[in-house]
Order: structure tokens, then sequence, then C-alpha cells
């Protein structure tokens, strides 16, 4: 009996077709066959439903994404028609930018740190938490609370004033004899007070992460803890390879994320990626690019380029997840 | 163990496919037309007025407006109003979209931008009829034409200042400025507040990032920022405005690097009423806005003299325009007549934006203000005698150059290039944009 069959019987069936109360049990288990029209036309009602949903991507996201394409080729002020440039954009961009280099270079900066700085985080919480010990689920709460509010505006605010002119942390760290600046308003630091939150809100990967660690069969532990692995041995030998596919994921994912990072540096420089384009991040200068000096085709042809490259960012990791990440149920590196 | 391979990743690369380029489009749109005023002509009319402002500057139009609409019951009046730093975005994609407010304020920075790519309508056709400019200043008035069109009347007038917080200086011992000092003069006096404070206070708020101080620099000095429609300023004087502005900042009498790239135009992040400096460069259009932020007295200082000029002038501002595509655009004018003539007007908008335009209407509230709105019309009859001539409206992109001035001085400022490195950067990459 395939499983198939069995299943498609537990499906409700139509009133009509219902057996009486006393033979129910019965039934349950014989292989039937569900015609095969009317699956299409319950398959039908899935895709009407579905509509709505397919209409919103086409009309606010695959449409404006087309449309964006073909702006990326004018210049476009919003006032005027747009006019074909051809490439004229992306060599602007690459030739006579300056400031578009800097973007990049804040980005990549960005991202190189605060990726593995947040997924180390979440990773080592992830283990701590992961042992069973009293306010455990409590724990994990608290923790988890800074990637809720992370990506708010009230959040950049508060950081706003814990790191600028006479701050909170201005204050704690003069206690230790640290007698700093205001730190987002200093261009040496400010990308790092953003990198700093960034990596406080690690609760997203921590919780992916705990599940990844429940799902590590206990034996490989007690094994290896009779052969006289330590502790060290065993997070490098067990915990890491077996949770590289969610240590991938996290990356990935997290790696998406930090390419697009745009609300804090809007909110902490005031929307200028100040001071001194040192939080000048590329989506900040890409809406600076468009939504203030209304160049549309050029801002297009930005968002272009950056999805190339996010993309290419992504196929590179999983051409390397190859060497690295270990799936055990299918048995293959 | 489940691993969520392949699927998820590549989900969420498409979400951001979506998120950046659908960003940049949502404007684009073509927006469906707005079509509710379907009352056609006979009935009552529905006009848009757009303005930019606090929530301080709103009250006092919402007012106005009501008055408009008690002596025009036909006439209905729909506001929207927005920070600075949105409202262009915002009227911008309106006037993409062909929806543009019916009345518009349009800043002079953009004045013949819109005019020139047919946003506003020409409103010769109202004068006198619908829109009487008699009562107004004649160069006040030419300030909003456009080759020649009075495509924009100014709202206000304004004058640039230095604003001092009395109170402070008070309690330090420090004498108020006299008209007439020089540069030299303000560095010393700023110095002296500094030191006296024993640095709790700054002198003044370093001008450095302020287009609108170089420009009173660059006319106080014989010269301007624009000729015919093309920059008119040398590296070499930017680089002396930014001379001046390092020797205050690096002595003391100016505030640090740090605290002037807080400024960013809230009146919460004002270094003066955050009571970290003492004075700052600022137009008289805001000085009671800045009187409502802090208890302390503070009074307004011209600026400080080069061979006895201070490159002051009457700054139009707030440009009123009807739009080309408005259904109602003789109802829209006859808004502007009002906001522009009325003695009730007048008396609900204050100092808001600024002196108020019919001059005898300005007169009648000059002599019955009290409070801040007295300091500011005091200020302006005071200056009134020795103006420079208002320069003409500034050429496109010249928004682009007032935040350019901010972000390259700031380079100075943290010590990342010298005031002639900046400068010579500055020059070059403005005559990109102002060339185009």
């Amino acid at each position: 009996m395939s499983t198939r069959g069995w299943v498609l019987a537990r499906r409700p069936l139509p009133l009509a077709e219902r057996p009486a109360p006393g033979a129910a049990r019965a039934r349950v288990g014989i292989p039937t066959r569900a015609p095969r029209r009317r699956r299409n036309t319950s398959d039908r009602a899935g895709y009407v439903f579905l509509i709505p949903w397919f209409a919103g991507l086409a009309l606010f996201t695959l449409g404006p994404m087309l449309f964006s394409l073909y702006l990326s080729f004018t210049n476009y002020t919003l006032l005027q028609a747009p006019h074909w440039v051809g490439l004229a954009n992306f060599r602007r961009m690459f030739s006579s930018d300056p400031r578009y280099l800097d973007s990049v270079i804040v980005t990549v900066k960005y991202v190189a740190v605060s990726v593995p700085a947040k997924l180390v985080i979440a990773l080592l919480i992830a283990v701590l938490l992961n042992r069973q010990r009293r306010g455990t689920g409590l724990y994990r709460s608290v923790f988890y609370v800074p990637s809720l509010l992370g990506a708010s505006v009230s959040v950049a605010l508060v950081w706003r004033s814990l790191f600028g002119p006479a701050g909170a942390a201005d204050k704690v760290l003069s206690l230790a004899g640290i007698h700093g600046t205001a730190w987002i308003d200093d261009p040496r630091w400010a990308l790092w007070t953003l990198v700093v939150l960034a990596a406080w809100q690690f609760g997203a990967p921590m919780v992916i992460f705990l599940a990844g660690l429940k799902q590590i069969p206990g034996d490989l532990y007690d094994a290896a803890a009779v052969d006289g692995a330590n502790r060290w041995r065993r997070f490098w030998r067990i915990t890491v390879p077996m949770l590289s596919p969610v240590i991938f994921f996290n990356l990935v994912l997290e790696l998406v994320g930090a390419f697009q990072a745009f609300t804090p540096a809007y909110i902490i420089s005031g929307g200028t990626g100040g001071p001194a384009d040192s939080t000048l991040f590329y989506t900040l200068y890409l809406y600076e690019k468009g939504f203030s000096d209304f160049q549309f085709g050029y801002a297009s042809a930005m968002a272009w380029i950056m999805l190339a490259a996010v993309g290419l960012c992504t196929a590179l990791l999983f051409r390397l997840a190859r060497v690295w990440v270990f799936y055990a149920d299918t048995g293959d590196r | 163990m489940r691993t969520p391979r392949i699927r998820l990743p590549w989900q969420a690369a498409l979400a951001l496919m979506a998120s950046v380029v659908a960003l940049l489009a949502a404007a684009c749109g073509s927006g469906p037309a707005a079509s509710s005023a379907a009352a056609g002509g006979s009935g009552k009319a529905t006009i848009t007025f757009a303005w930019w402002g606090d929530a301080a500057r709103a009250k006092v139009t919402l007012a106005a407006i009501r008055l408009f609409e008690k002596s025009h019951p036909d006439i209905t009046v729909k506001t929207e109003y927005s920070p600075f730093g949105d409202y262009e975005q915002k009227i911008n994609t309106q006037a993409a979209g062909g929806n543009m407010p019916d009345l518009v304020t349009v800043d002079r920075s953009v004045q013949n931008e819109y005019a020139q790519r047919g946003l506003l309508l020409d409103l010769d056709k109202y004068v006198p009829g619908t829109l009487n400019l008699s009562g107004l200043d004649a160069s006040f008035v030419a300030s909003g034409k456009t080759d020649g069109k009075q495509y924009t009347v100014p709202m206000a007038q304004n004058m640039q200042a230095i604003v001092v917080d009395v109170t402070r200086l008070k309690s330090l011992g420090v004498p108020l400025p006299k008209p007439g000092w020089t540069w030299s003069d303000l560095a010393a006096w700023a110095k002296e507040i500094t030191t006296r404070s024993h640095g709790r206070w700054y002198g003044i708020v370093d001008p450095g990032t302020l287009w609108p101080a170089f420009n009173s620099w660059e006319i106080q000095h014989g010269k301007s920022l624009y000729a015919n429609g093309k920059i008119a300023f040398t590296a070499a004087d930017l680089a002396g405005f930014w001379n001046f502005t390092s020797s205050l900042r690096r002595s003391g009498a100016g505030t640090s690097a740090q605290l002037t790239a807080t400024v960013d135009g809230l009146p919460d992040d004002e270094p003066l009423l955050k009571g970290r400096a003492v004075a700052e460069w600022d137009y008289d259009s805001l000085f009671q806005m800045y009187s409502a932020g802090t208890s302390d007295k503070l009074t307004l200082v011209s600026l400080p003299t080069v061979g006895g000029k201070t490159g002051m002038f009457a700054q139009p501002s707030m440009m009123l325009g009807v739009s080309a595509t408005s259904k109602y655009p003789k109802q829209a004018t006859e808004l502007l007549n009002f906001l522009v003539n009325s003695p009730a007007a007048a008396r609900a908008l204050g100092t808001s934006r600024g002196l108020f335009p019919n001059l005898k209407v300005r007169q009648q509230l000059a002599s019955s203000a009290t409070g801040p709105a007295k300091t500011v019309y005091d200020y302006e009859a005071a200056n009134s005698g020795d103006l420079s001539p208002t320069p003409a409206a500034p050429p496109k992109g010249d928004n682009q150059l007032l935040t350019m001035m901010q972000r390259v001085y700031q380079q100075v400022a943290f010590g990342q290039l010298s005031p002639a490195q900046a400068a010579a950067q500055f020059v070059s990459q403005a005559k990109g944009i102002i060339g185009q």
C-alpha cells in the first residue's frame, strides 16, 4: 500500500460521499484513489486564492523592478521624462564618482565585520543557552528581545543618544578612564557603533542555532566523552560540523541582510551618511542619489549593481559551502 | 535533522531584489489622478495648499486658512505639510504624477527649475484683479519672476543674523557685540566666552558648514556665489572662509568637529538650545522657534562686517506658486493673495515664516509686536538701511551644494582635508552639478 493513497484517503470527502458514521473507522487505511479531476479543481482553488498575492507581486514588485531596470539606462529626474543614456550611469559609478567607491568600501567593511561578529556571538550564546538550567527559557527570550526591536527606528534613536555627545556610553567609559568623544559623531568611530548595534541583534540567528543544536544526537557527545575528548574538542569536532548547514544558512541570510542595512545609518547620521561620509552605506547613497538629488536613473543603476554583487557573493558562498558544510542526513560532504 | 539548504537563501535574495528595487520605483509609478474634485465649476472648490515646516508653523497656518475659508465659503482648503528635508521629494513625486498641490510653497533654490519645467502657472493674468501686488516692495515682487514672468510670490522675507543667548552671556559678564563688529572681533568675543565658561560653552557654532553664511561672506567681499547661472566663486574664496572658521574651531571659540556634526537643522539638536554654545549663525525667521525652545533670553546681532559691509540682504523665501495643472487656479490665486495681503492672515501667521510681504500690514504688526516677534521686527528695521541687493534666484542644483558644503567641511573639521584641498574638491564637484 502506498503511503500516498493512504494520505489521500484521509482527506475529508464531500458530504454526498461520506460514509455512515459506523463505517468510517473501517474505511481508514483502505487505499482509495481520489479522482484526478477533483485534485485539479482543488489545485485551481489554491491558485485562485493566490491571485491577490500574484497580482501584488506583479504590480508592486516585478513591475517596478523591470521599470527600474529600464530607468538604470536613462537619466530620470522625476520632473523630466526618462531619456536613454545607455551605459553612462554604470560608467560614471566606476570612473567619476569617488563617493560611490567610498560607499562601497564602507558597506564592505560593515558586512565583513558585523556578520562574523553577530554569528560568533549568536553561536556562543546559543551554546550557553542549550544547557538545561533554571530560567533558560527566560534567558532565551531576553536575548531575543534586541532583534525584535532591532530594525526599528526607535532603537536607532536610542543608539544615537547612547553613543551621542555626552551619551551613556561616553560616561561609562570615562569611569574606566577612556575619555572618548561623541562616538557616532566622530568619523573614526561612527561605523563601529553601527557594527555594535548590528552584532547586538543576534537573536534571530541565535534561535536558529539553538534549534540546530537540539538536533545534534546526544550519543555523539557521549561517545566522544568516553574516548576522552574534552569540551573544546567536542565543540570543534562535533558541534561545528554537525551545525555547519545551520551556520551556512545563517551566514547567507545575515550577509544578504547586512548588505541592505539602511535604517540605523539613516537615523543615526540624519540621512547624510555623515560624519564625513563615514557611515555612507551603499543603500544610503542610493537613497540620497534617488530621493535627494533626484537622479533616479543613476540610483536605479546602483540598485542593479548591488543586486548583482549580492547575488555574486551568495553564489560564491554556495560554491564554498561544498567544502565545509556537512550534511549528516545525506552522508556526503 | 532539518537542513534548510537551498531554498531560503535564494528567497532572501529575491526579497532583496524586491526591496531594493521596489524602494526606487515606488515613487515612479504614475499614481491615479486625483478625481475628488469632480464637483465642477458651479459648486464648492476644494484646493490643496502645501508647505514645509514644524508643528508650530502648521498651527498658525491652519488658523490663517480657517479665516480664509470663512471669508470664502465656496472654497475649501486642504493642507499638507512636512519637514523641509522630505518636502521637496514629496512635491516632486506629486509633480511627476501630475497632481501637485494647487497652491505650493517652493524653495528659492528650485524656483527657476519649477518655472522652467512648466510646473507653475504664469500669474500675470490674475494681476491686479485677483492678485494685488501693489502693496509689496517692487524688488521683493520681482524676486518671484523667472524669465520675466511672475511665477511665484514670496510669502516671507528674512535676514541673516547671529543669534545670541543673552542670559548666558550676562552670567559670564561678556558684553553683547555691537553692530559693525568685524570677524576678528567675533573670534575674540567667542574665545572669551569659551575661556570664561571654562569650556562649558563654546562661543559660537562653527559656521563652516553653512552655505548661506558663505553667501554673505562672498557678498561682503564684493563677490557672489553665482553669475549668469554659473559658479562665480573660486576655490581660494572658499578656502579663505574655511581657514577663518577653522581658526575659530582650533582656538576653541567655535564648536568642536563632533559637536558641529550633530547639527542637522532640527531645533532639538542645535548646540545653542542644548546649552553647548552661546551664539550661532542663522536666519531671523527661525528666531521665534528658537526662543520657544529655551527659557533663556535670546537676541539677534547683525553679521560681522568686512570694510563696513555685512553681506546681509533681504531674502525672499517660501515662494508661493500655483500648479500648472490646478483645476481651480483662480481660487488658488485668491488664497495666495490672502496670504500675502490680508491683515487677518498676517495676525494669524505672526513671524513664523519671517516678515509679512505687504508693507503696510507689516508696519502695523511691527508697532504692536511683543516678545520674540518684536525682536525680529526691530532687528529687520535696524538693518534695513544698509543691506546688499538681493541676489537672483540660484541656478538648478543649488540645494545640492548646500548639503555638499556640510559634507565637505566635515572632512576639514575632522582633519581629513586641509581647507585648500577641500575647497578645490568642492569647486570641481560644484562645477559638475551646476553646469548640468
